[in-house]
C-alpha cells in the first residue's frame, strides 16, 4: 500500500442532504447497473457519499471530451514474446548464440545465450510497419495498430505481473480497470452490464482480474463461461430464467411487485425502494435481451466467415472477438476477451507460439477489420497485451524466460494514432529504453482516452482516496491521434 | 555566478574539508559549471529535465541525482565506477545514455572527473541522507495551535445531559442528548415502534437473525413494563450474539482466512482468531481487554487460566489475519509492506485514523508526521510476523494447547531479539533513509517529542496499553460510535474509520463524549453500551414519515425517527436458511478443511483453489455465514453481491447497493430456489392428509409468519390465491409452457450432471438418458478404474429409477464372481391393489446388516415417476434415503474394505433378478453425504423430472414462497 491520492472532491459543494426525487431516481435507474447502486448510496453511506458526488461517477460524464467510450483488451495470457511478434530484433538475429553482452537481472532460470526469432519479419501496409510470420492477418490491418515497443514493468512472476496489469496494484490486490471504469462512467445499455470478460483467466489472480474489489459490487466484471469453458457453452451466472415459462416468471415478478409496492407505499420517500422494485424489472428484461447478445446465430455466414467461427483453430477465440463485437455495439463499456494461459513458452517457443497465434491471429484482424466497417473503431478502443513479454536469451534448449523489463503492446482505434510504433528496447529487446511506457502510464492514457482524469477518479475506502494509478502514471500524449 | 557558487560550497564543506579542502571544493564548484552543467543540457536534459523526466531521472537539478543513494544512486560521490551515471555513458551498463549518439570521449572523462571530485553541485545542500530538496523530516514534531485544538484529540468531558421540554419522553440521558437537539430544530421524535417491528429490529440487530414466532408471540404477551429489557437481556445472553457482533469487528480488522495475493494461501487456523473474537463479545470481555490482547496478548503474563492464556496468545492472531504479499521477491519491502498494512489497521480500526497516509510523506489532513509513521512501524517491524523468507514466504505458526489440552496450532507474533527503531523511509523508500524515529506513540496524543517507549522488546504492549487507556481521547470515542452505528444506521462521527479532519464532524458530540465516559465507567463493558442505547426511548421509535421533520432534517441525521436499514450479506443468507428451516446453528470450528491444495507440504503451506468459487464444498454449508472460510478474493456469491465488506483492509461502512445482479440471484440461483422450495415442501407437508377446506388460507398464512413474522392480510391472501391458481392451471395445461418440456427437462438434465460432477468425492458417475432396462438381458458392468474402485471407509450411493413392473429386482450394485460389497434394488410385496415395490440395500461385509428392505408407504418405489434414492455407510452407520427422506438408519459395526469390483448396474453380477424400467444417474461418492446433500440433490432431481402433472401445487408454492423471500419486507428493517 504505497502512497494515496487526496484528490479533493470529497468535499463537495453540492449539498450533501439534498434528496433525491423519486422521478430523478427512476430516471437514473433506468441507466443501467450503476446508477442504481450509486443512488442507493447516496441515501445511506455518508463516507461513500463523497466518492459518489464525484460528477463523472454521479451523471456518467467524462472528465473531459472522451476520445473512446469504449474498450476491448485482448489478454494474451503467459506471456507474448514481443521479439517475435512485433519489436524485431536484427541485432539478436546476427547475434544468434552469443552471449548477451551485459548483465541481466535474476530470471526464474538459468538463461543460455541470444537465440534469434524463429520467425521472419514482413512489412506490412502503408506503414511499413514489421511484423512476424506469427501474425499476418493481424500485419493487415498493421495501418490502424500504434504498437507500444516500450512497455515495462517490473513484476518477474506472472501472478504479480498480471494483477498490476488489470488492477494497477501487484501487491494487494484493487478494483480492476474494467471496474474503475464502469465506475467512471456507468453503461450506454440499460439491459447489459457495464463490464464483460469473455473466458477470464482462473488463475494467477482469478476473479480480482474483473472483481470491484472496495469499489461497490456493481461495478465488477459479468464474466461469460471461463476459460476452460468452451464458447460455444459460455453463459451467465443466473440469467437462465428459473421458472418455467417467461409467463409464469412475470407472473411470479408481478405478484413480487404488488407486494413491495404495497410496502413502498408507506415509505414513499425512501427511493431505496423503488430502486430495488426498478432492479426486478431490470433483472427481467436482461434475461429477455442477453441471451440474444450472447447468441451469435443471427450473424451473417460472411463474418462468422470472417472470425474463422466454426473452424479450427480459430472456432473459440473467433467467438470472444464476435462477442465483443456484438457487446460494444450495445454499448457495454468494458469488454476483455482472454487468451488463457497459453503464452508462457519456457520451451518449445515455435511450436507453442505458433499454435497460439494461428488461434488468435485470424480472429483479432477481423475485429478490427469489423469494427472499421462499422464504424464502431474511432469509437472503440482495441488493447492488445501481455503480462510481460520474453528474454532475447533462450531458456533451455528452445524457449525464452520472462521479461517484464521491456514488452509490446498495441493499440487500435479509439483516439489512437494508426501504423506508427512507439518507443523502443534495447538492441536487443531485453529493456525498455525510449519512451518508456508503465503500466500506470498505460492506465493513465486508457482512462485518459475515455476521457476521465486519472487523479481525479478516485473512490474513499477504508479512509482514503484510492485510484487505479495509485500515485503514479503519465498519460502518453505523443500516441494519441 | 560561480562566485555565489564558491562561498555557498565554502560554507557547506568547511566542517569536513581539510583547510586546502577549499580551494578544491572551489575548483571543483568551477568544473561543474563549466564543463559538466553545458554536458547535460546539451546531451541529457531533453529527456531528463523540466519538462520530461523519463525514468524518472532529471539532471537539471541536484536532488534527483545526489539526493538517491543506495541502489537507485545514479552518482556514488567519489566513485565513478559504482556511479551508475557513468556506467550508462560508457556503454558499460544494459543500455547507453544517450540512446542515440555516445558522448564524446572528453565528455565522458569530465564527467567521471567530476563525480571523481565528489560530484559537487554548487548551491545544493549536502547531508548525509539527502532528501528531495525540502527538509529533511526530524523526528520530533511541533505542531500548530489549531493542529493541537482539532476535537478529536482533546480529552474526553463527561458532559451532563442537557434539559428538555418534553420531559415525559426520555427514558435515559441519550434521549435527553438526542432531545435536546430536535427540539433546539423545531420537531420532535416519532411514536414507539409497535411490538413486531420493535422485536425483529433488536433481534437482527444483536444477534443477525430474525424473531421465531414464538419468541414474537412471548413479547406481545409479555405486558410488564421491563418486557423489551428482558429481550435485550435474552439476545445479548444467547451465543449468536458474539456471531454478529464479531462480525463488524473482523469487517473492522480485515479478517480473512487467506493471504490475498497470488496463490492465496491459506491461512488454515485463522479460525482461531475468528472465534476467539464471537467468545471474546459473548462474555463480553472489557474493551480494553480485547484490544491489549489483540495487539500484544502474547507479551501478557501467563494468568494460569488455559481458556486466558490460550486466548491471549490466539487474540494476536490481529496481526496476522490481513493480507501479506507473500510472493514478493524482496522480503524486506515484504516485511514493509505487512507492517505497513498493521499500522493501518490499527489506526483505523481503533483509533480511527488513516495513520498510513504518513508513510511517504507527512499527512496531509491530520497531524500525523512520517516519523510517527516510523515509530509505529518501528514496533511492528521489531516483532516477528514472518517465519521465513521463502519464495513463497510462510508467517508464524505456534503449536501450542487449548484449554481441553489438545494441541492446536495457531497464527501468533512474536517479539524479535534485537528490536531496533527504523529510520524514516524518504518517500517511502527504504533505501533513502532519514532521522531515526524512536518507537513511541503519536505525538499529537502524547506531546511532541515525547519520551521512547523504554523496554527491551518490540514495544507492542506498551502501545496497546496506550491506545487501550482511558485517557486516549480516540479509543473509546471510536468504539462506542461504531456501537452507536450498527444500531441506529450511522455514526454520531459518520465517517467511523476516520475521526480525522477529512472524516465528518460528530453530529452529537457532547453525546458522544457522555457514551465514551460511560464505557469506560461501566469497565469497558460493550453490552452495558448496547443496553444503555438499546433502551432509550430514541431506539424504539418508529420508523415512519414525517414531512415537517423531514423538511428540517431530510437525512435524519437528528434521528427524528429509526432509519430503515437493508439486511446485511450474511443476514440475507442466514435469514434466508432461516426461515425456511435450513439454518445449521452449530458454533465455531472450522469448515476449511478442504478447498486447498498442498503448496509446500513440508513447510506446511496451502494455496487456496479458487477456481471455481461457488461450488467450493466448504460455501455449501448449511452453517451461519461467519463461519464460512472468508478467501480473499473469492467470496460466495450470495455474500458478495449484498456489500460483504471487502477483505482487503478495515471497513468501518459497508456499502448497501441496490442492483440488477441481486435480483437475478434472487430470482434464479439455486441457493434462493432451494430455500423456496425447502419452505414449499414444508407447508405442504404441514398439512393433514385430509386437508381441510381453507388450508390453503392456513399455509398462506403459515408462510407469511416463517417469512415476515405476521399473518397475510386480507388482500394478499387474495393475491396469493389467484396466483396459485393462475399458476397451477397454467402449468397443468399442455400447451401453455413456451417451451418444449423435453427440452426442458434436457436443459434440467444438463444442470444436473454438471451439479453432480462438481461434487466433492464423486467416484463415478454414470446416465443413461432415460433409457429403460428390459429386464432380461440388459445391463450394464463397468470396471471401475483401480483409483475409483480403492474405497476406504464411506462410501454413497445414489441413482433415480422408474420400475415398470412388480418383481424383485437389483438396479445396482458392486458385484462380481470374485464377491460383493453391496446391491440396491427393489422388493415387490402385498398383492392386488396392496402391491407395491419398495427399496431395499444391503452391505455384506460381515456385521454390516445385510439386506434391508423399507416396506413402508412413505418409501413406495412408484412406476409413474423417478424415484430418488440414494444409500450411506461409514461411521459406523449405514442410512437410507429415498426421495430426500431418511427412510433407513442403522449402526453397522463394519467398516468397508477397499474393494475392486465390477459395478453392475441392471441387473445382479451373477445374471439374476433383472430390473426392468428406467435407472438413471448412477453416482458413487467416497464420502457420507449429510441430511442437508441430500435434501439438495432430491431437489435438483425433482426439477430434473419436472412433469407439467407431477408437482404443479409444489412448484406454485415454491413461487410464491420465493416471493416473500425476495420481499422488501423480508429485507429491510424497520
Amino acid at each position: 500500500m504505497s502512497g494515496c491520492g487526496f484528490p479533493h472532491h470529497g468535499q463537495s459543494d453540492s449539498p450533501a442532504g439534498e434528496r433525491l426525487s423519486r422521478r430523478q431516481l427512476l430516471r437514473s435507474a433506468a441507466c443501467g447497473f450503476g446508477h442504481v447502486a450509486l443512488l442507493g448510496m447516496l441515501q445511506n453511506t455518508a463516507s461513500q457519499l463523497q466518492a459518489a458526488q464525484t460528477p463523472a461517477t454521479l451523471l456518467g460524464m467524462p472528465h473531459f471530451a472522451p476520445r473512446a467510450k469504449r474498450v476491448i483488451f485482448l489478454f494474451m495470457h503467459g506471456g507474448v514474446s514481443h521479439l517475435d511478434t512485433f519489436d524485431p530484433k536484427p541485432q539478436l538475429t546476427k547475434m544468434d548464440g552469443k552471449p548477451l553482452p551485459f548483465d541481466t537481472p535474476l530470471q526464474f532460470n538459468q538463461v543460455g545465450n541470444l537465440m534469434r526469432s524463429p520467425w521472419t519479419f514482413r512489412q506490412y501496409g502503408q506503414s511499413g510497419l514489421p511484423v512476424s510470420d506469427l501474425f499476418p492477418h493481424v500485419g493487415s490491418v498493421v495501418d490502424d495498430l500504434c504498437i507500444v515497443r516500450s512497455m515495462f514493468a517490473e513484476q518477474v512472476d506472472h501472478g504479480g505481473a498480471i494483477l498490476q496489469l488489470h488492477t494497477g496494484s501487484a501487491v494487494f490486490p484493487r478494483p480492476s480497470m474494467g471496474a474503475w471504469i464502469s465506475y467512471g462512467l456507468g453503461s450506454e445499455n440499460d439491459d447489459l452490464p457495464a463490464f464483460v470478460t469473455i473466458s477470464p483467466p482462473m488463475m494467477h489472480g482469478a476473479q480480482q482480474l474483473y472483481g470491484s474489489g472496495f469499489l461497490p459490487a456493481a461495478y465488477q466484471g459479468t464474466p461469460v463461461g471461463d476459460y476452460t469453458t468452451p464458447m460455444k457453452r459460455a453463459g451467465i451466472r443466473n440469467l437462465q430464467r428459473a421458472e418455467p415459462t417467461d409467463r409464469l416468471e412475470r407472473e411470479q415478478l408481478d405478484l413480487l411487485q404488488q407486494f413491495n409496492r404495497s410496502y413502498a407505499a408507506h415509505a414513499p420517500t425512501d427511493s431505496r425502494l423503488e430502486a430495488r422494485i426498478q432492479s426486478f424489472e431490470l433483472a427481467f428484461r436482461m434475461q429477455m435481451e442477453a441471451p440474444a447478445v450472447l447468441g451469435i446465430e443471427e450473424e451473417t455466414p460472411a463474418t462468422l466467415k470472417l472470425y474463422g467461427i466454426n473452424e479450427e483453430p480459430t472456432d473459440n477465440y473467433g467467438r470472444q472477438c464476435l462477442l465483443a463485437r456484438r457487446l460494444v455495439e450495445r454499448g457495454v463499456r468494458f469488454v476483455q476477451c482472454s487468451h488463457s494461459y497459453k503464452w508462457d513458452q519456457h520451451s518449445d517457443l515455435k511450436n507453442g507460439h505458433e499454435k497460439n497465434a494461428g488461434e488468435v491471429d485470424r480472429p483479432i484482424a477481423a475485429l478490427i477489420t469489423d469494427l472499421k466497417q462499422r464504424g464502431l473503431l474511432d469509437e472503440t478502443l482495441v488493447i492488445w497485451g501481455t503480462e510481460f513479454g520474453r528474454t532475447p536469451v533462450g531458456e533451455g534448449n528452445n524457449g525464452r524466460d520472462h521479461n517484464p523489463y521491456g514488452f509490446t503492446m498495441w493499440m487500435a482505434g479509439g483516439g489512437v494514432k494508426g501504423g506508427i510504433a512507439h518507443g523502443a528496447t534495447d538492441d536487443f529487446g531485453y529493456y525498455s529504453v525510449e519512451k518508456r511506457v508503465s503500466m500506470y502510464d498505460l492506465h493513465a492514457t486508457l482512462l485518459y482516452l475515455l476521457g476521465l482524469d486519472h487523479t481525479r477518479l478516485t473512490f474513499r475506502y477504508s479512509g482514503r482516496d484510492f485510484r487505479l494509478t495509485d500515485v503514479h502514471g503519465e498519460v502518453v500524449h505523443d500516441i494519441i491521434a | 555566478m560561480a562566485g555565489g557558487a564558491l562561498s555557498a560550497t565554502e560554507a557547506l564543506y568547511a566542517d569536513e574539508a581539510a583547510p586546502d579542502g577549499k580551494l578544491a571544493a572551489s575548483k571543483a564548484a568551477e568544473h561543474f559549471e563549466r564543463v559538466v552543467r553545458p554536458i547535460f543540457a546539451e546531451h541529457c536534459t531533453v529527456c531528463h529535465g523540466e519538462d520530461t523526466q523519463e525514468a524518472d531521472v532529471r539532471l537539471d537539478v541536484p536532488d534527483k541525482i545526489l539526493g538517491i543513494s543506495g541502489a537507485g544512486a545514479l552518482v556514488v560521490p567519489g566513485d565513478p565506477e559504482h556511479s551508475r551515471l557513468i556506467q550508462l555513458v560508457r556503454g558499460t551498463a544494459e543500455m547507453q545514455m544517450p540512446p542515440d549518439d555516445r558522448l564524446p570521449p572528453e565528455a565522458v572523462a569530465a564527467l567521471e572527473q567530476w563525480v571523481r571530485e565528489g560530484a559537487v553541485w554548487p548551491g545544493y545542500e549536502k547531508r548525509q541522507t539527502p532528501s528531495t530538496g525540502a527538509a529533511t523530516p526530524s523526528a520530533t514534531a511541533h505542531f500548530t495551535p489549531e493542529q493541537k485544538a482539532y476535537w478529536a484529540f482533546q480529552r474526553v468531558r463527561d458532559p451532563s445531559q442537557p434539559p428538555v421540554t418534553n420531559a415525559a419522553w426520555p427514558r435515559n440521558p441519550i434521549d435527553h442528548f438526542i432531545l435536546a437537539r430536535l427540539e433546539a430544530a423545531g420537531i420532535g421524535p416519532s411514536p414507539p415502534a409497535d411490538k413486531r417491528t420493535l422485536l425483529r429490529r433488536v433481534t437482527y440487530d444483536l444477534t443477525g437473525l430474525p424473531p421465531t414466532s414464538e419468541e414474537l408471540a412471548a413479547f406481545i404477551a409479555d405486558n410488564s413494563p421491563d418486557a423489551f429489557a428482558k429481550v435485550v437481556d435474552r439476545l445479548l445472553a444467547s451465543p449468536q450474539y458474539g456471531e454478529k457482533w464479531g462480525q463488524h469487528w473482523l469487517d473492522a480488522v480485515r479478517f480473512a482466512e487467506s493471504a490475498g495475493h497470488d496463490g492465496n494461501n491459506a491461512y488454515l487456523h485463522a479460525w482461531r482468531y475468528r472465534d476467539y473474537v464471537v467468545r471474546s463479545f459473548n462474555a463480553d470481555k472489557p474493551y480494553d481487554k480485547f484490544l491489549v490482547e489483540q495487539l500484544a496478548g502474547d507479551l501478557l503474563p501467563k494468568s494460569g487460566d488455559a481458556q486466558q492464556d490460550f486466548d491471549r496468545v490466539v487474540a494476536t492472531g490481529f496481526l496476522q489475519v490481513g493480507p501479506k504479499p507473500v510472493v514478493m521477491r524482496d522480503k524486506h519491502q515484504m516485511l514493509l509492506e505487512i507492517a505497513d498494512e498493521q499500522v493501518h489497521t490499527i489506526g483505523v480500526s481503533m483509533l480511527g485514523l488513516t495513520l498510513g497516509c504518513a508513510r511517504c510523506h507527512d499527512h496531509k489532513f491530520d497531524p500525523i508526521p512520517t516519523a510517527d509513521y516510523y515509530s509505529l512501524a518501528g514496533i511492528l517491524t521489531s516483532t516477528k510476523v514472518m517465519a521465513d523468507a521463502a519464495p513463497d514466504s510462510k508467517w508464524c505458526e505456534k503449536d501450542i494447547a487449548a484449554p481441553d489440552g489438545e494441541p492446536a496450532e495457531v497464527m501468533t507474533v512474536e517479539d524479535l531479539p534485537d528490536p531496533k527503531n527504523l529510520q524514516i523511509h524518504l518517500r517511502g523508500n527504504y533505501r533513502s533513509l532519514g532521522a531515526e524515529a524512536p518507537r513511541r506513540f503519536l505525538q499529537i496524543i502524547a506531546g511532541e517529542g515525547h519520551a521512547a517507549i523504554q523496554t527491551s522488546g518490540s514495544g507492542r504492549l506498551e502501545l496497546a496499553r496506550w491506545i487501550a487507556s482511558a485517557t486516549n481521547p480516540l479509543t473509546a470515542r471510536v468504539m462506542v460510535n461504531r456501537i452507536w452505528q450498527h444500531h441506529f444506521g450511522r455514526g454520531i462521527v459518520a465517517t467511523s474509520d476516520n475521526f480525522g479532519r477529512v472524516g465528518e464532524l460528530p453530529t452529537h458530540p457532547d453525546l458522544l463524549d457522555w457514551l465514551a465516559a460511560r464505557f469506560v465507567d461501566n469497565g469497558w463493558s460493550i453490552k452495558a453500551m448496547h443496553r444503555l442505547m438499546l433502551l432509550s426511548s430514541t431506539y424504539q421509535q418508529a420508523c415512519l414519515e414525517n414531512a415537517a421533520s423531514a423538511a428540517v432534517d431530510p437525512e435524519n441525521h437528528l434521528l427524528w425517527r429509526m432509519p430503515r436499514r437493508r439486511l446485511r450479506a450474511e443476514e440475507v443468507r442466514d435469514s434466508m436458511l432461516a426461515v425456511t428451516g435450513g439454518l445449521d446453528r452449530s458454533a465455531g470450528g472450522t469448515l476449511f478443511t478442504e478447498g486447498y491444495q498442498p503448496g509446500d507440504e513440508t513447510r506446511k503451506l496451502y494455496v487456496v483453489d479458487i477456481s471455481n468459487r461457488d461450488p467450493f464444498p466448504p460455501f455449501q454449508s448449511a452453517r451461519r455465514s461467519i463461519y464460512l472460510p472468508i478467501l480473499r478474493n473469492a467470496r460466495p456469491e450470495i455474500l458478495k453481491l449484498f456489500d460483504v465488506a471487502n477483505e482487503q483492509a478495515p471497513t468501518a461502512v459497508r456499502g448497501e447497493t441496490t442492483v440488477a445482479p441481486q435480483a437475478l440471484f434472487l430470482l434464479n440461483s439455486p441457493f434462493v430456489r432451494d430455500r423456496a422450495q425447502d419452505l414449499a415442501a414444508y407447508l405442504l407437508s404441514q398439512l393433514p392428509d385430509a386437508k381441510p377446506e381453507d388450508w390453503q388460507h392456513v399455509a398462506i398464512d403459515n408462510a407469511y409468519r416463517a417469512v415476515l413474522g405476521r399473518d397475510a392480510t386480507a388482500a394478499e391472501h387474495q393475491a396469493v390465491m389467484d396466483f396459485l391458481a393462475s399458476y397451477q392451471e397454467q402449468i397443468q395445461a399442455d400447451s401453455s409452457p413456451a417451451r418444449d418440456p423435453a427440452e426442458l427437462i434436457k436443459a434440467a438434465r444438463e444442470h444436473y450432471d454438471q451439479a453432480t460432477r462438481q461434487e466433492t468425492g464423486l467416484l463415478g458417475y454414470y446416465r443413461f438418458d432415460g433409457v429403460e432396462f428390459d429386464g432380461a438381458s440388459q445391463a450394464l458392468r463397468v470396471d471401475l478404474p483401480p483409483r475409483e474402485s480403492n474405497v476406504g471407509r464411506s462410501l454413497s450411493i445414489e441413482f433415480w429409477m422408474k420400475p415398470t413392473d412388480f418383481r424383485t429386482a437389483t438396479a445396482a450394485g458392486a458385484d462380481g464372481p470374485e464377491g460383493r460389497l453391496w446391491r440396491m434394488g427393489i422388493e415387490t410385496r402385498g398383492a392386488g391393489d396392496q402391491q407395491a415395490n419398495y427399496p431395499f440395500y444391503e452391505f455384506y461385509p460381515p456385521n454390516a446388516g445385510g439386506r434391508v428392505v423399507v416396506a413402508d408407504s412413505q418409501a413406495v418405489v412408484r412406476s409413474d415417476r423417478w424415484t430418488h434414492v440414494l444409500a450411506t455407510i461409514g461411521g459406523g452407520r449405514r442410512v437410507l434415503y429415498v426421495n430426500g427422506r431418511k427412510v433407513h438408519e442403522a449402526e453397522t459395526g463394519a467398516a468397508l474394505r477397499p474393494f475392486n469390483l465390477p459395478l453392475v448396474i441392471g441387473a445382479r453380477g451373477d445374471r439374476n433378478e433383472w430390473f426392468r424400467g428406467g435407472i438413471d444417474h448412477v453416482a458413487l461418492y467416497d464420502r457420507v453425504l449429510d441430511e442437508g446433500d441430500v435434501r439438495r440433490r432430491f431437489g435438483m432431481f425433482e426439477e430434473c423430472h419436472w412433469k407439467a402433472n407431477d408437482v404443479p401445487e409444489l412448484f406454485a408454492w415454491r413461487a410464491f414462497c420465493q416471493t416473500l423471500l425476495c420481499s422488501n419486507e423480508f429485507m429491510y428493517l424497520e
